[in-house]
């Protein structure tokens, strides 16, 4: 099977990538096992600040978004977002602008910390009701905050603009929905979507020009050679084994690109849980143009993108990569 | 010393981080299933502990889908560890209606020979009331119509004497639905087969693979016939083809991985050598080795739905590989959810509200594309579209046989 | 609280608790403190083994004469704390095989039971088991839930009469005329001081019962040994599995409910020291290397969590210079011992034998105060457990269930309970009838990894003291599944929060992240770093916390 390009992760960075990449007229396979971090999503994405040709991308796939302005956290604090997810609380500024708010209890449904979260809105001087489902019509709250679960969905089906949706713990509905859109609309322009499988082998040339990438293997798809000009890797942190551990080091699974994970295991970590973590920052290296790096030297065709770089890169940095390197293939 | 971490199913390379109970088709319509998680690895672990913790009401509800399985990003064989929870600790046997559900070639044999009334049968409200209160199968759900001639009957009339000619031959594992219900897809492989230079063989001997078996707790019976089937298929490979083909999803899953798992069949020996056709094709494509003829003027709308066994062997990708190069054909690609039936599960009659709930939105997606039919490679996704929707449904082969001119692309083919 | 006590009992781990019990049912006014939480000392940190007394019987029968006999008491009187399956010895190649015949010999000599089976026979019974064994004994050993069998002997407690005051700390003594009178009390929490008196004080804090002690003006010396444990993933092996050699580090694999612990090491460590411990990669190692001795598949089980305890190793008393550690029970008269009356101090031992401590503790204690009362809590089942065997309960619960029977066909929202209902029987023995369940609001799970209700946070906190995820971890196990508290530790600070307020809850919260990572971190690799990062993302990230 032999395509243009060849993406490795089917998250925000692979999927991007791969929109851009078939839009530029390639022909473009991404492979994906499982699903991403995206199902970890606040409903914003994060990053200092948006860029339009990212938000026009997502637009086209149908994900329509907000720039700039802040989310509303889960316990009611509002954070700075660079794009937001239309139908999910947004503010302009820093500060709340609406006086009254009700929250949707909804019954069996424990993902919301409502009494985290009235309490911070009350101590702003908000005026906060708990609603039960039946109570939205009528209710006379400015706001009313729906969780982004399954159910709540369904409320903003019916509301529309008169409910708002807040994130809440996972399982994350508007990560599912982000990645549900981008996937239809890469595979409606063309793209090859490989789904539940995983690069279990991969084929290394090395000549006189250098190191490339000759050809991938998956699980599912046996003895199938797939073969590309380009190999994107955008198969994200340890959440999802983009880059795996054991007892003694750090390693990345599908090429053997070098990390820069301590030899010490005790480095990896910190004491305190509310510290900056060592592994957050492990990634794998790359030389100036972007090129992986395996034992030191630059694979010519394969280029790592998104969280696999350092887990805590924002989603905008992500999506920019993403962008630049589809826009130089 | 931890160089890598094992445990059964993958259990322990759970992280929670609950995607597969998001995507739990059961679980987003009803609140009476604990999902796959819980029915999964978290209970696993206590099951590990004391068989009383096994939960047979709840993990009846799994429609073993498998899109558990497929969006773990950790591996974890979410639905194998509860289906065989299933296997090694219920308690109970199948019932009349079990029995009458899953033993496909016992039923599929005796109503052949009585066809139409069979059918006629079957159609008929008042025998579906009965079925309903007495057996339980749901009184809403529509039977599979019977043939009434089996296909392997219509191979021996009319195609196995063509076959000779072929330098290349495959054997054809067809499945009790095309044998009893739907031979014309049967027809359809051979023809499109021989279009491409190979001739088809059948088995020698025949069983249902045993998903519907299985799903029911019959082990013990769909064992013994899949040990009939991986040996016909050893003979056949011995003989001299040069692979087996199928064309039903379902079947093709559960021979290749169900059959080692839940069944205890050795069969790596053959199971490189037995996959769908569309994968066979699909290589044929690609490697430019085979010569296509259109129809000339041929245009249709369809779309494709990806069954979930077909989700879970992750081979849509040559099926879409193929009808991509179909000149004429406009394509939509629908998003991947499940039809709701799961083979006998939406028979039932505590299923049946369950099963069409679950389908509704593949039903509104089908409907909302205004196309001309459903292409998908599982049968009894089949059943469930055409009852619920007013498309169609056809297996991608039948469609390539539509779209191809058969004796050009034959003439093309033979040297 | 009243004012006048006959006893108060410093230390709410086994032996305070354990005290406490019996005191009350022998019905005295009782008063127990805990500077914490229950079982915060070595009760909570130690591997959950429901000794034989095997380990001991050759060189130190007396110890394994009273393990055995206790083993045999908590079976009766604490059935749903306890698992009884069974422990092999096993002899490995490199083993001494001669040991094991004067093992068996010296078992039976204790009086505990030890059946010499054939290594096909125990890999038979125990699959996981080392398959190069070429010896194994089986013995009567089992394991007990430590949490668990604390809780049920203060709420017997309480039951009887007696008050309990946790997150109170003693920060000096009474003391008139050469008598201790009672305690001065700092509440842990808030910070407010108070007083409580009584007749009689009994020491039973643990490793801090030398600090206890000193404020007497007595000097009992205790020597901190310092031991690690690491839990894995999941049940691994059902029977408990021991080295049948000189009892040495890290040889004791104990099943648990849902998973194993393997331990311990040993290391004296400065008692300055003691609150503030943390598992060293040594020992981590240690635990490792001689744990997949025992049973292969431990080299590539998902290990969750490790944690360290403080064993109370007490000096003989008869030789004041600590050369000689006691391994029995230290019961000291200050009286006697150090002109300090109304004062006894009951260390040394075992969590296994803590009925036995608080037996002879109160027997003294009784003497003192001229009350002529004897011992029953060897003959009197705790709460949780009727005299009737547990395997009953299972069937009776199903039964007398307000839900009514299943039966096939049924789309009935209620058949998660029946796995849910077991477990809460598991955790609470028949007392799970109190639990409100039945509807969506309290059958919604807090903790799905350990099948925790939000009716039985609400029953723990009601019933039980609960008013930290701290707390409700040790009653209910939110939190102590593989997960570690990922999604559980939110959900369940909302539910406290009704009780604590949310200011509380919150730092509560903050407070229970780093008490589940402190245990993560020194097996941060492999599924559990995975874990750790996806934890991060979902409390700091999404929750902005």
């Amino acid at each position: 099977m032999k395509y243009n390009t060849v993406i490795i992760g089917g998250g925000l960075t692979g999927l991007v990538s791969g929109i851009q990449l078939q839009e530029q007229g390639q022909r473009v396979c991404i492979i994906s096992f499982g699903q991403t971090l995206l199902h970890f999503s606040s409903g914003s994405f994060s990053g200092e600040e948006s860029n339009t040709d990212v938000q026009a991308l997502l637009k086209n796939a149908g994900i329509a978004t907000v720039a700039g302005g802040y989310r509303l956290t889960p316990l009611g604090e509002l954070r700075p977002a660079a794009l937001t997810l239309e139908g999910y609380y947004h503010s302009e500024t820093a500060e709340l602008k609406e006086k009254s708010f009700a929250i949707v209890r909804l019954p069996k449904y424990l993902g919301l910390p409502i009494e985290f979260l009235q309490d911070t809105l009350t101590a702003q001087g908000r005026e906060v009701s708990i609603i039960t489902p039946d109570e939205v019509v009528g209710c006379p709250a400015e706001v009313i905050l729906v969780p982004a679960c399954k159910a709540g969905y369904d409320l903003k089906k019916t509301y529309g603009k008169r409910v708002s949706l807040i994130a809440a713990l996972p399982p994350s509905i508007p990560g599912q929905h982000i990645h549900a859109k981008l996937q239809q609309y890469f595979q409606k322009i063309g793209g090859t979507y490989i789904n539940g499988d995983k690069v279990v082998r991969s084929t290394l040339q090395t000549d006189e020009k250098g190191v490339r990438v000759q050809s991938v293997e998956t699980q599912n798809l046996g003895d199938e050679l797939i073969v590309a000009d380009h190999y994107i890797l955008a198969s994200g942190s340890f959440q999802s084994e983009g880059l795996q551990s054991n007892y003694d080091h750090v390693w990345e699974p599908v090429f053997g690109v070098d990390t820069n994970a301590p030899e010490d295991r005790t480095a990896w970590t910190a004491l305190d849980f509310f510290e900056d973590q060592p592994y957050q920052h492990i990634g794998v290296l790359t030389d100036e143009a972007g090129h992986a790096l395996v034992e030191g030297r630059p694979v010519s065709n394969l280029y790592p993108a998104g969280h696999i770089l350092g887990a805590l890169r924002t989603d905008i940095q992500n999506l920019n990569d993403a962008l630049r390197i589809a826009k130089n293939l | 010393m931890q160089t890598e971490s094992k445990s059964p199913l993958e259990l322990e390379q759970c992280l929670k981080c609950s995607i597969c109970t998001a995507v739990c088709p059961v679980m987003n319509n009803t609140d009476a299933y604990p999902g796959p998680k819980q029915c999964g690895p978290d209970a696993e672990r206590y099951r590990m502990k004391d068989i009383r913790f096994f939960d047979e009401s709840a993990l009846k509800k799994c429609l073993n889908c498998k899109r558990c399985e497929v969006a773990c990003p950790h591996g974890v064989k979410v639905a194998e560890l509860i289906q065989t929870a299933r296997r090694d600790m219920s308690q109970h046997g199948p019932g009349l209606r079990e029995i009458m559900l899953a033993n496909t070639d016992i039923m599929g044999s005796l109503a052949t020979l009585v066809a139409p009334i069979a059918n006629f049968a079957t159609g008929l409200q008042l025998s579906k009331e009965v079925l309903h209160a007495t057996v339980g199968i749901d009184h809403r759900r529509t039977f599979p119509k019977y043939a009434g001639t089996k296909f392997e009957t219509w191979y021996h009339r009319h195609a196995a004497q063509n076959q000779g000619q072929f330098k290349h031959q495959v054997a054809y594992f067809h499945g009790c639905y095309v044998n009893f219900n739907y031979p014309k897809l049967g027809q359809d492989l051979v023809h499109v087969m021989n279009a491409f230079g190979y001739g088809v063989q059948l088995l020698e001997k025949e069983k249902c693979c045993g998903v519907a078996l299985m799903a029911n707790n019959m082990y013990n019976q769909a064992k013994k016939q899949g040990q009939v089937n991986i040996d016909s298929m050893r003979k056949a490979l011995q003989g001299g083809v040069e692979t087996i083909v199928t064309t039903s999803s379902s079947c093709t899953l559960n021979m290749r991985e169900d059959y080692p798992t839940m069944l205890g069949i050795d069969q790596k020996d053959v199971k490189e050598h037995l996959g769908l056709a569309v994968r066979f094709i699909s290589r044929l494509l690609d490697e430019g080795n085979v010569k296509l003829v259109w129809k000339e003027g041929f245009k249709k709308h369809v779309c494709y739905h990806t069954a979930c066994h077909m989700a879970r062997l992750g081979w849509n990708v040559y099926t879409l590989n193929i009808l991509r190069q179909i000149p004429g054909l406009e394509l939509d690609i629908l998003e991947q959810n499940c039809c709701g039936i799961s083979g006998t599960y939406g028979f039932k009659k505590e299923n049946y509200e369950l099963s069409q709930k679950i389908g509704s939105t593949l039903f509104n997606d089908i409907e909302a594309t205004n196309a001309e039919a459903v292409v998908t490679e599982c049968e009894t996704c089949k059943w469930q579209i055409e009852m619920s929707t007013s498309l169609p449904v056809i297996n991608p082969i039948s469609l390539l046989a539509e779209a191809l001119d058969l004796e050009a692309t034959q003439k093309a083919n033979i040297r | 609280m009243s004012q006048e006590y006959d006893v108060i009992v410093i230390g709410g781990g086994a032996t305070g608790a354990g005290t406490a019990r019996d005191c009350a049912l022998r019905g005295l006014k009782t008063l127990l403190i805990e500077r914490y939480d229950f079982t915060n000392g070595a009760t909570g940190r130690n591997h959950g083994l429901l000794h034989s007394g095997a380990r001991y019987a050759v060189n130190d029968a007396e110890s394994a004469e009273e393990c055995i006999k206790e083993n045999m008491i908590l079976r009766k009187i604490a059935r749903h704390c306890v698992e009884e399956h069974d422990g092999l010895f096993i002899t490995l190649p490199e083993d001494d095989l001669e040991y094991q015949k004067t093992f068996v010999e010296r078992c039976q000599h204790a009086g505990i039971r030890a059946d010499i089976i054939t290594p096909e026979d125990a890999l038979r019974r125990e699959p996981a088991v080392n398959p190069r064994l070429i010896g194994a004994v089986v013995v009567p050993d089992g394991s007990v839930d430590p949490f668990r069998l604390t809780i049920a002997n203060v709420l017997d407690a309480r039951l009887h009469g007696a008050d309990v005051l946790t997150y109170h700390e003693v920060t000096s003594l009474i003391i008139n005329n050469g008598r201790v009178e009672g305690v001065n009390l700092r509440n842990n929490l808030t910070g407010e001081t108070s007083e409580a008196r009584a007749q009689i004080t009994v020491n039973a804090a643990g490793i801090w019962g030398t600090l206890i002690a000193k404020m007497a003006g007595a000097q009992v010396s205790m020597f901190p040994a310092k031991g690690s444990l690491l839990i894995f993933g999941h049940r691994v092996n059902n029977m408990v599995i021991n080295r049948c050699r000189k009892p040495a580090n890290a040889d004791i694999l104990v099943p648990g409910d849902a998973i194993t612990v393997i331990g311990t090491t040993s290391d004296r460590v400065p008692i300055e020291t003691v609150d503030n411990l943390r598992v060293t990669p040594e020992e981590v190692e240690v635990l490792l290397t001689e744990g997949a001795q025992l049973a292969p598949a431990l080299a590539s089980t998902r290990i969750i969590r490790a944690y360290c305890g403080v064993r109370p190793l007490v000096a003989s008393d008869d030789d004041p210079t600590g050369r000689n550690i006691s391994r029995g029970i230290v019961c000291l008269d200050h009286e006697t011992r150090d002109g300090m009356a109304g004062f006894i101090t009951i260390t040394g031992g075992k969590l296994m034998t803590y009925r036995l401590m608080a037996e002879i503790a109160t027997d003294m204690v009784c003497k003192k105060l001229g009350v002529n009362k004897r011992c029953t809590t060897a003959e009197n089942a705790l709460p949780g457990t009727q005299p009737d065997s547990v395997e009953h309960e299972y069937d009776v619960v199903k039964d007398h269930s307000p839900y009514g029977r299943r039966s096939a066909g049924e789309d009935n929202r209620d058949e998660n309970k029946t796995y849910v209902s077991h477990v809460q029987q598991g955790r609470f023995g028949n007392n799970a009838h109190n639990i409100e369940a039945g509807r969506p609001d309290k059958d919604a799970l807090v903790c799905e990894c350990e099948q925790v209700t939000v009716g039985e946070v609400e029953y723990a906190m009601e019933h039980q003291m609960v008013e930290r995820l701290i707390q409700l971890r040790r009653r209910t196990r939110t939190g102590m599944g593989t997960c570690q508290g990922q999604l559980c530790a939110l959900r369940a600070a909302c539910v406290l929060s009704h009780k604590t307020g949310v200011e509380a809850a919150k730092a509560d919260l903050r407070n229970f992240l780093n008490e589940r990572w402190k245990g993560m971190q020194p097996v941060a690799w492999g599924s559990t770093l995975s874990e750790a990062q996806l934890i991060q993302r979902v409390y700091r990230d999404v929750c902005g916390l």
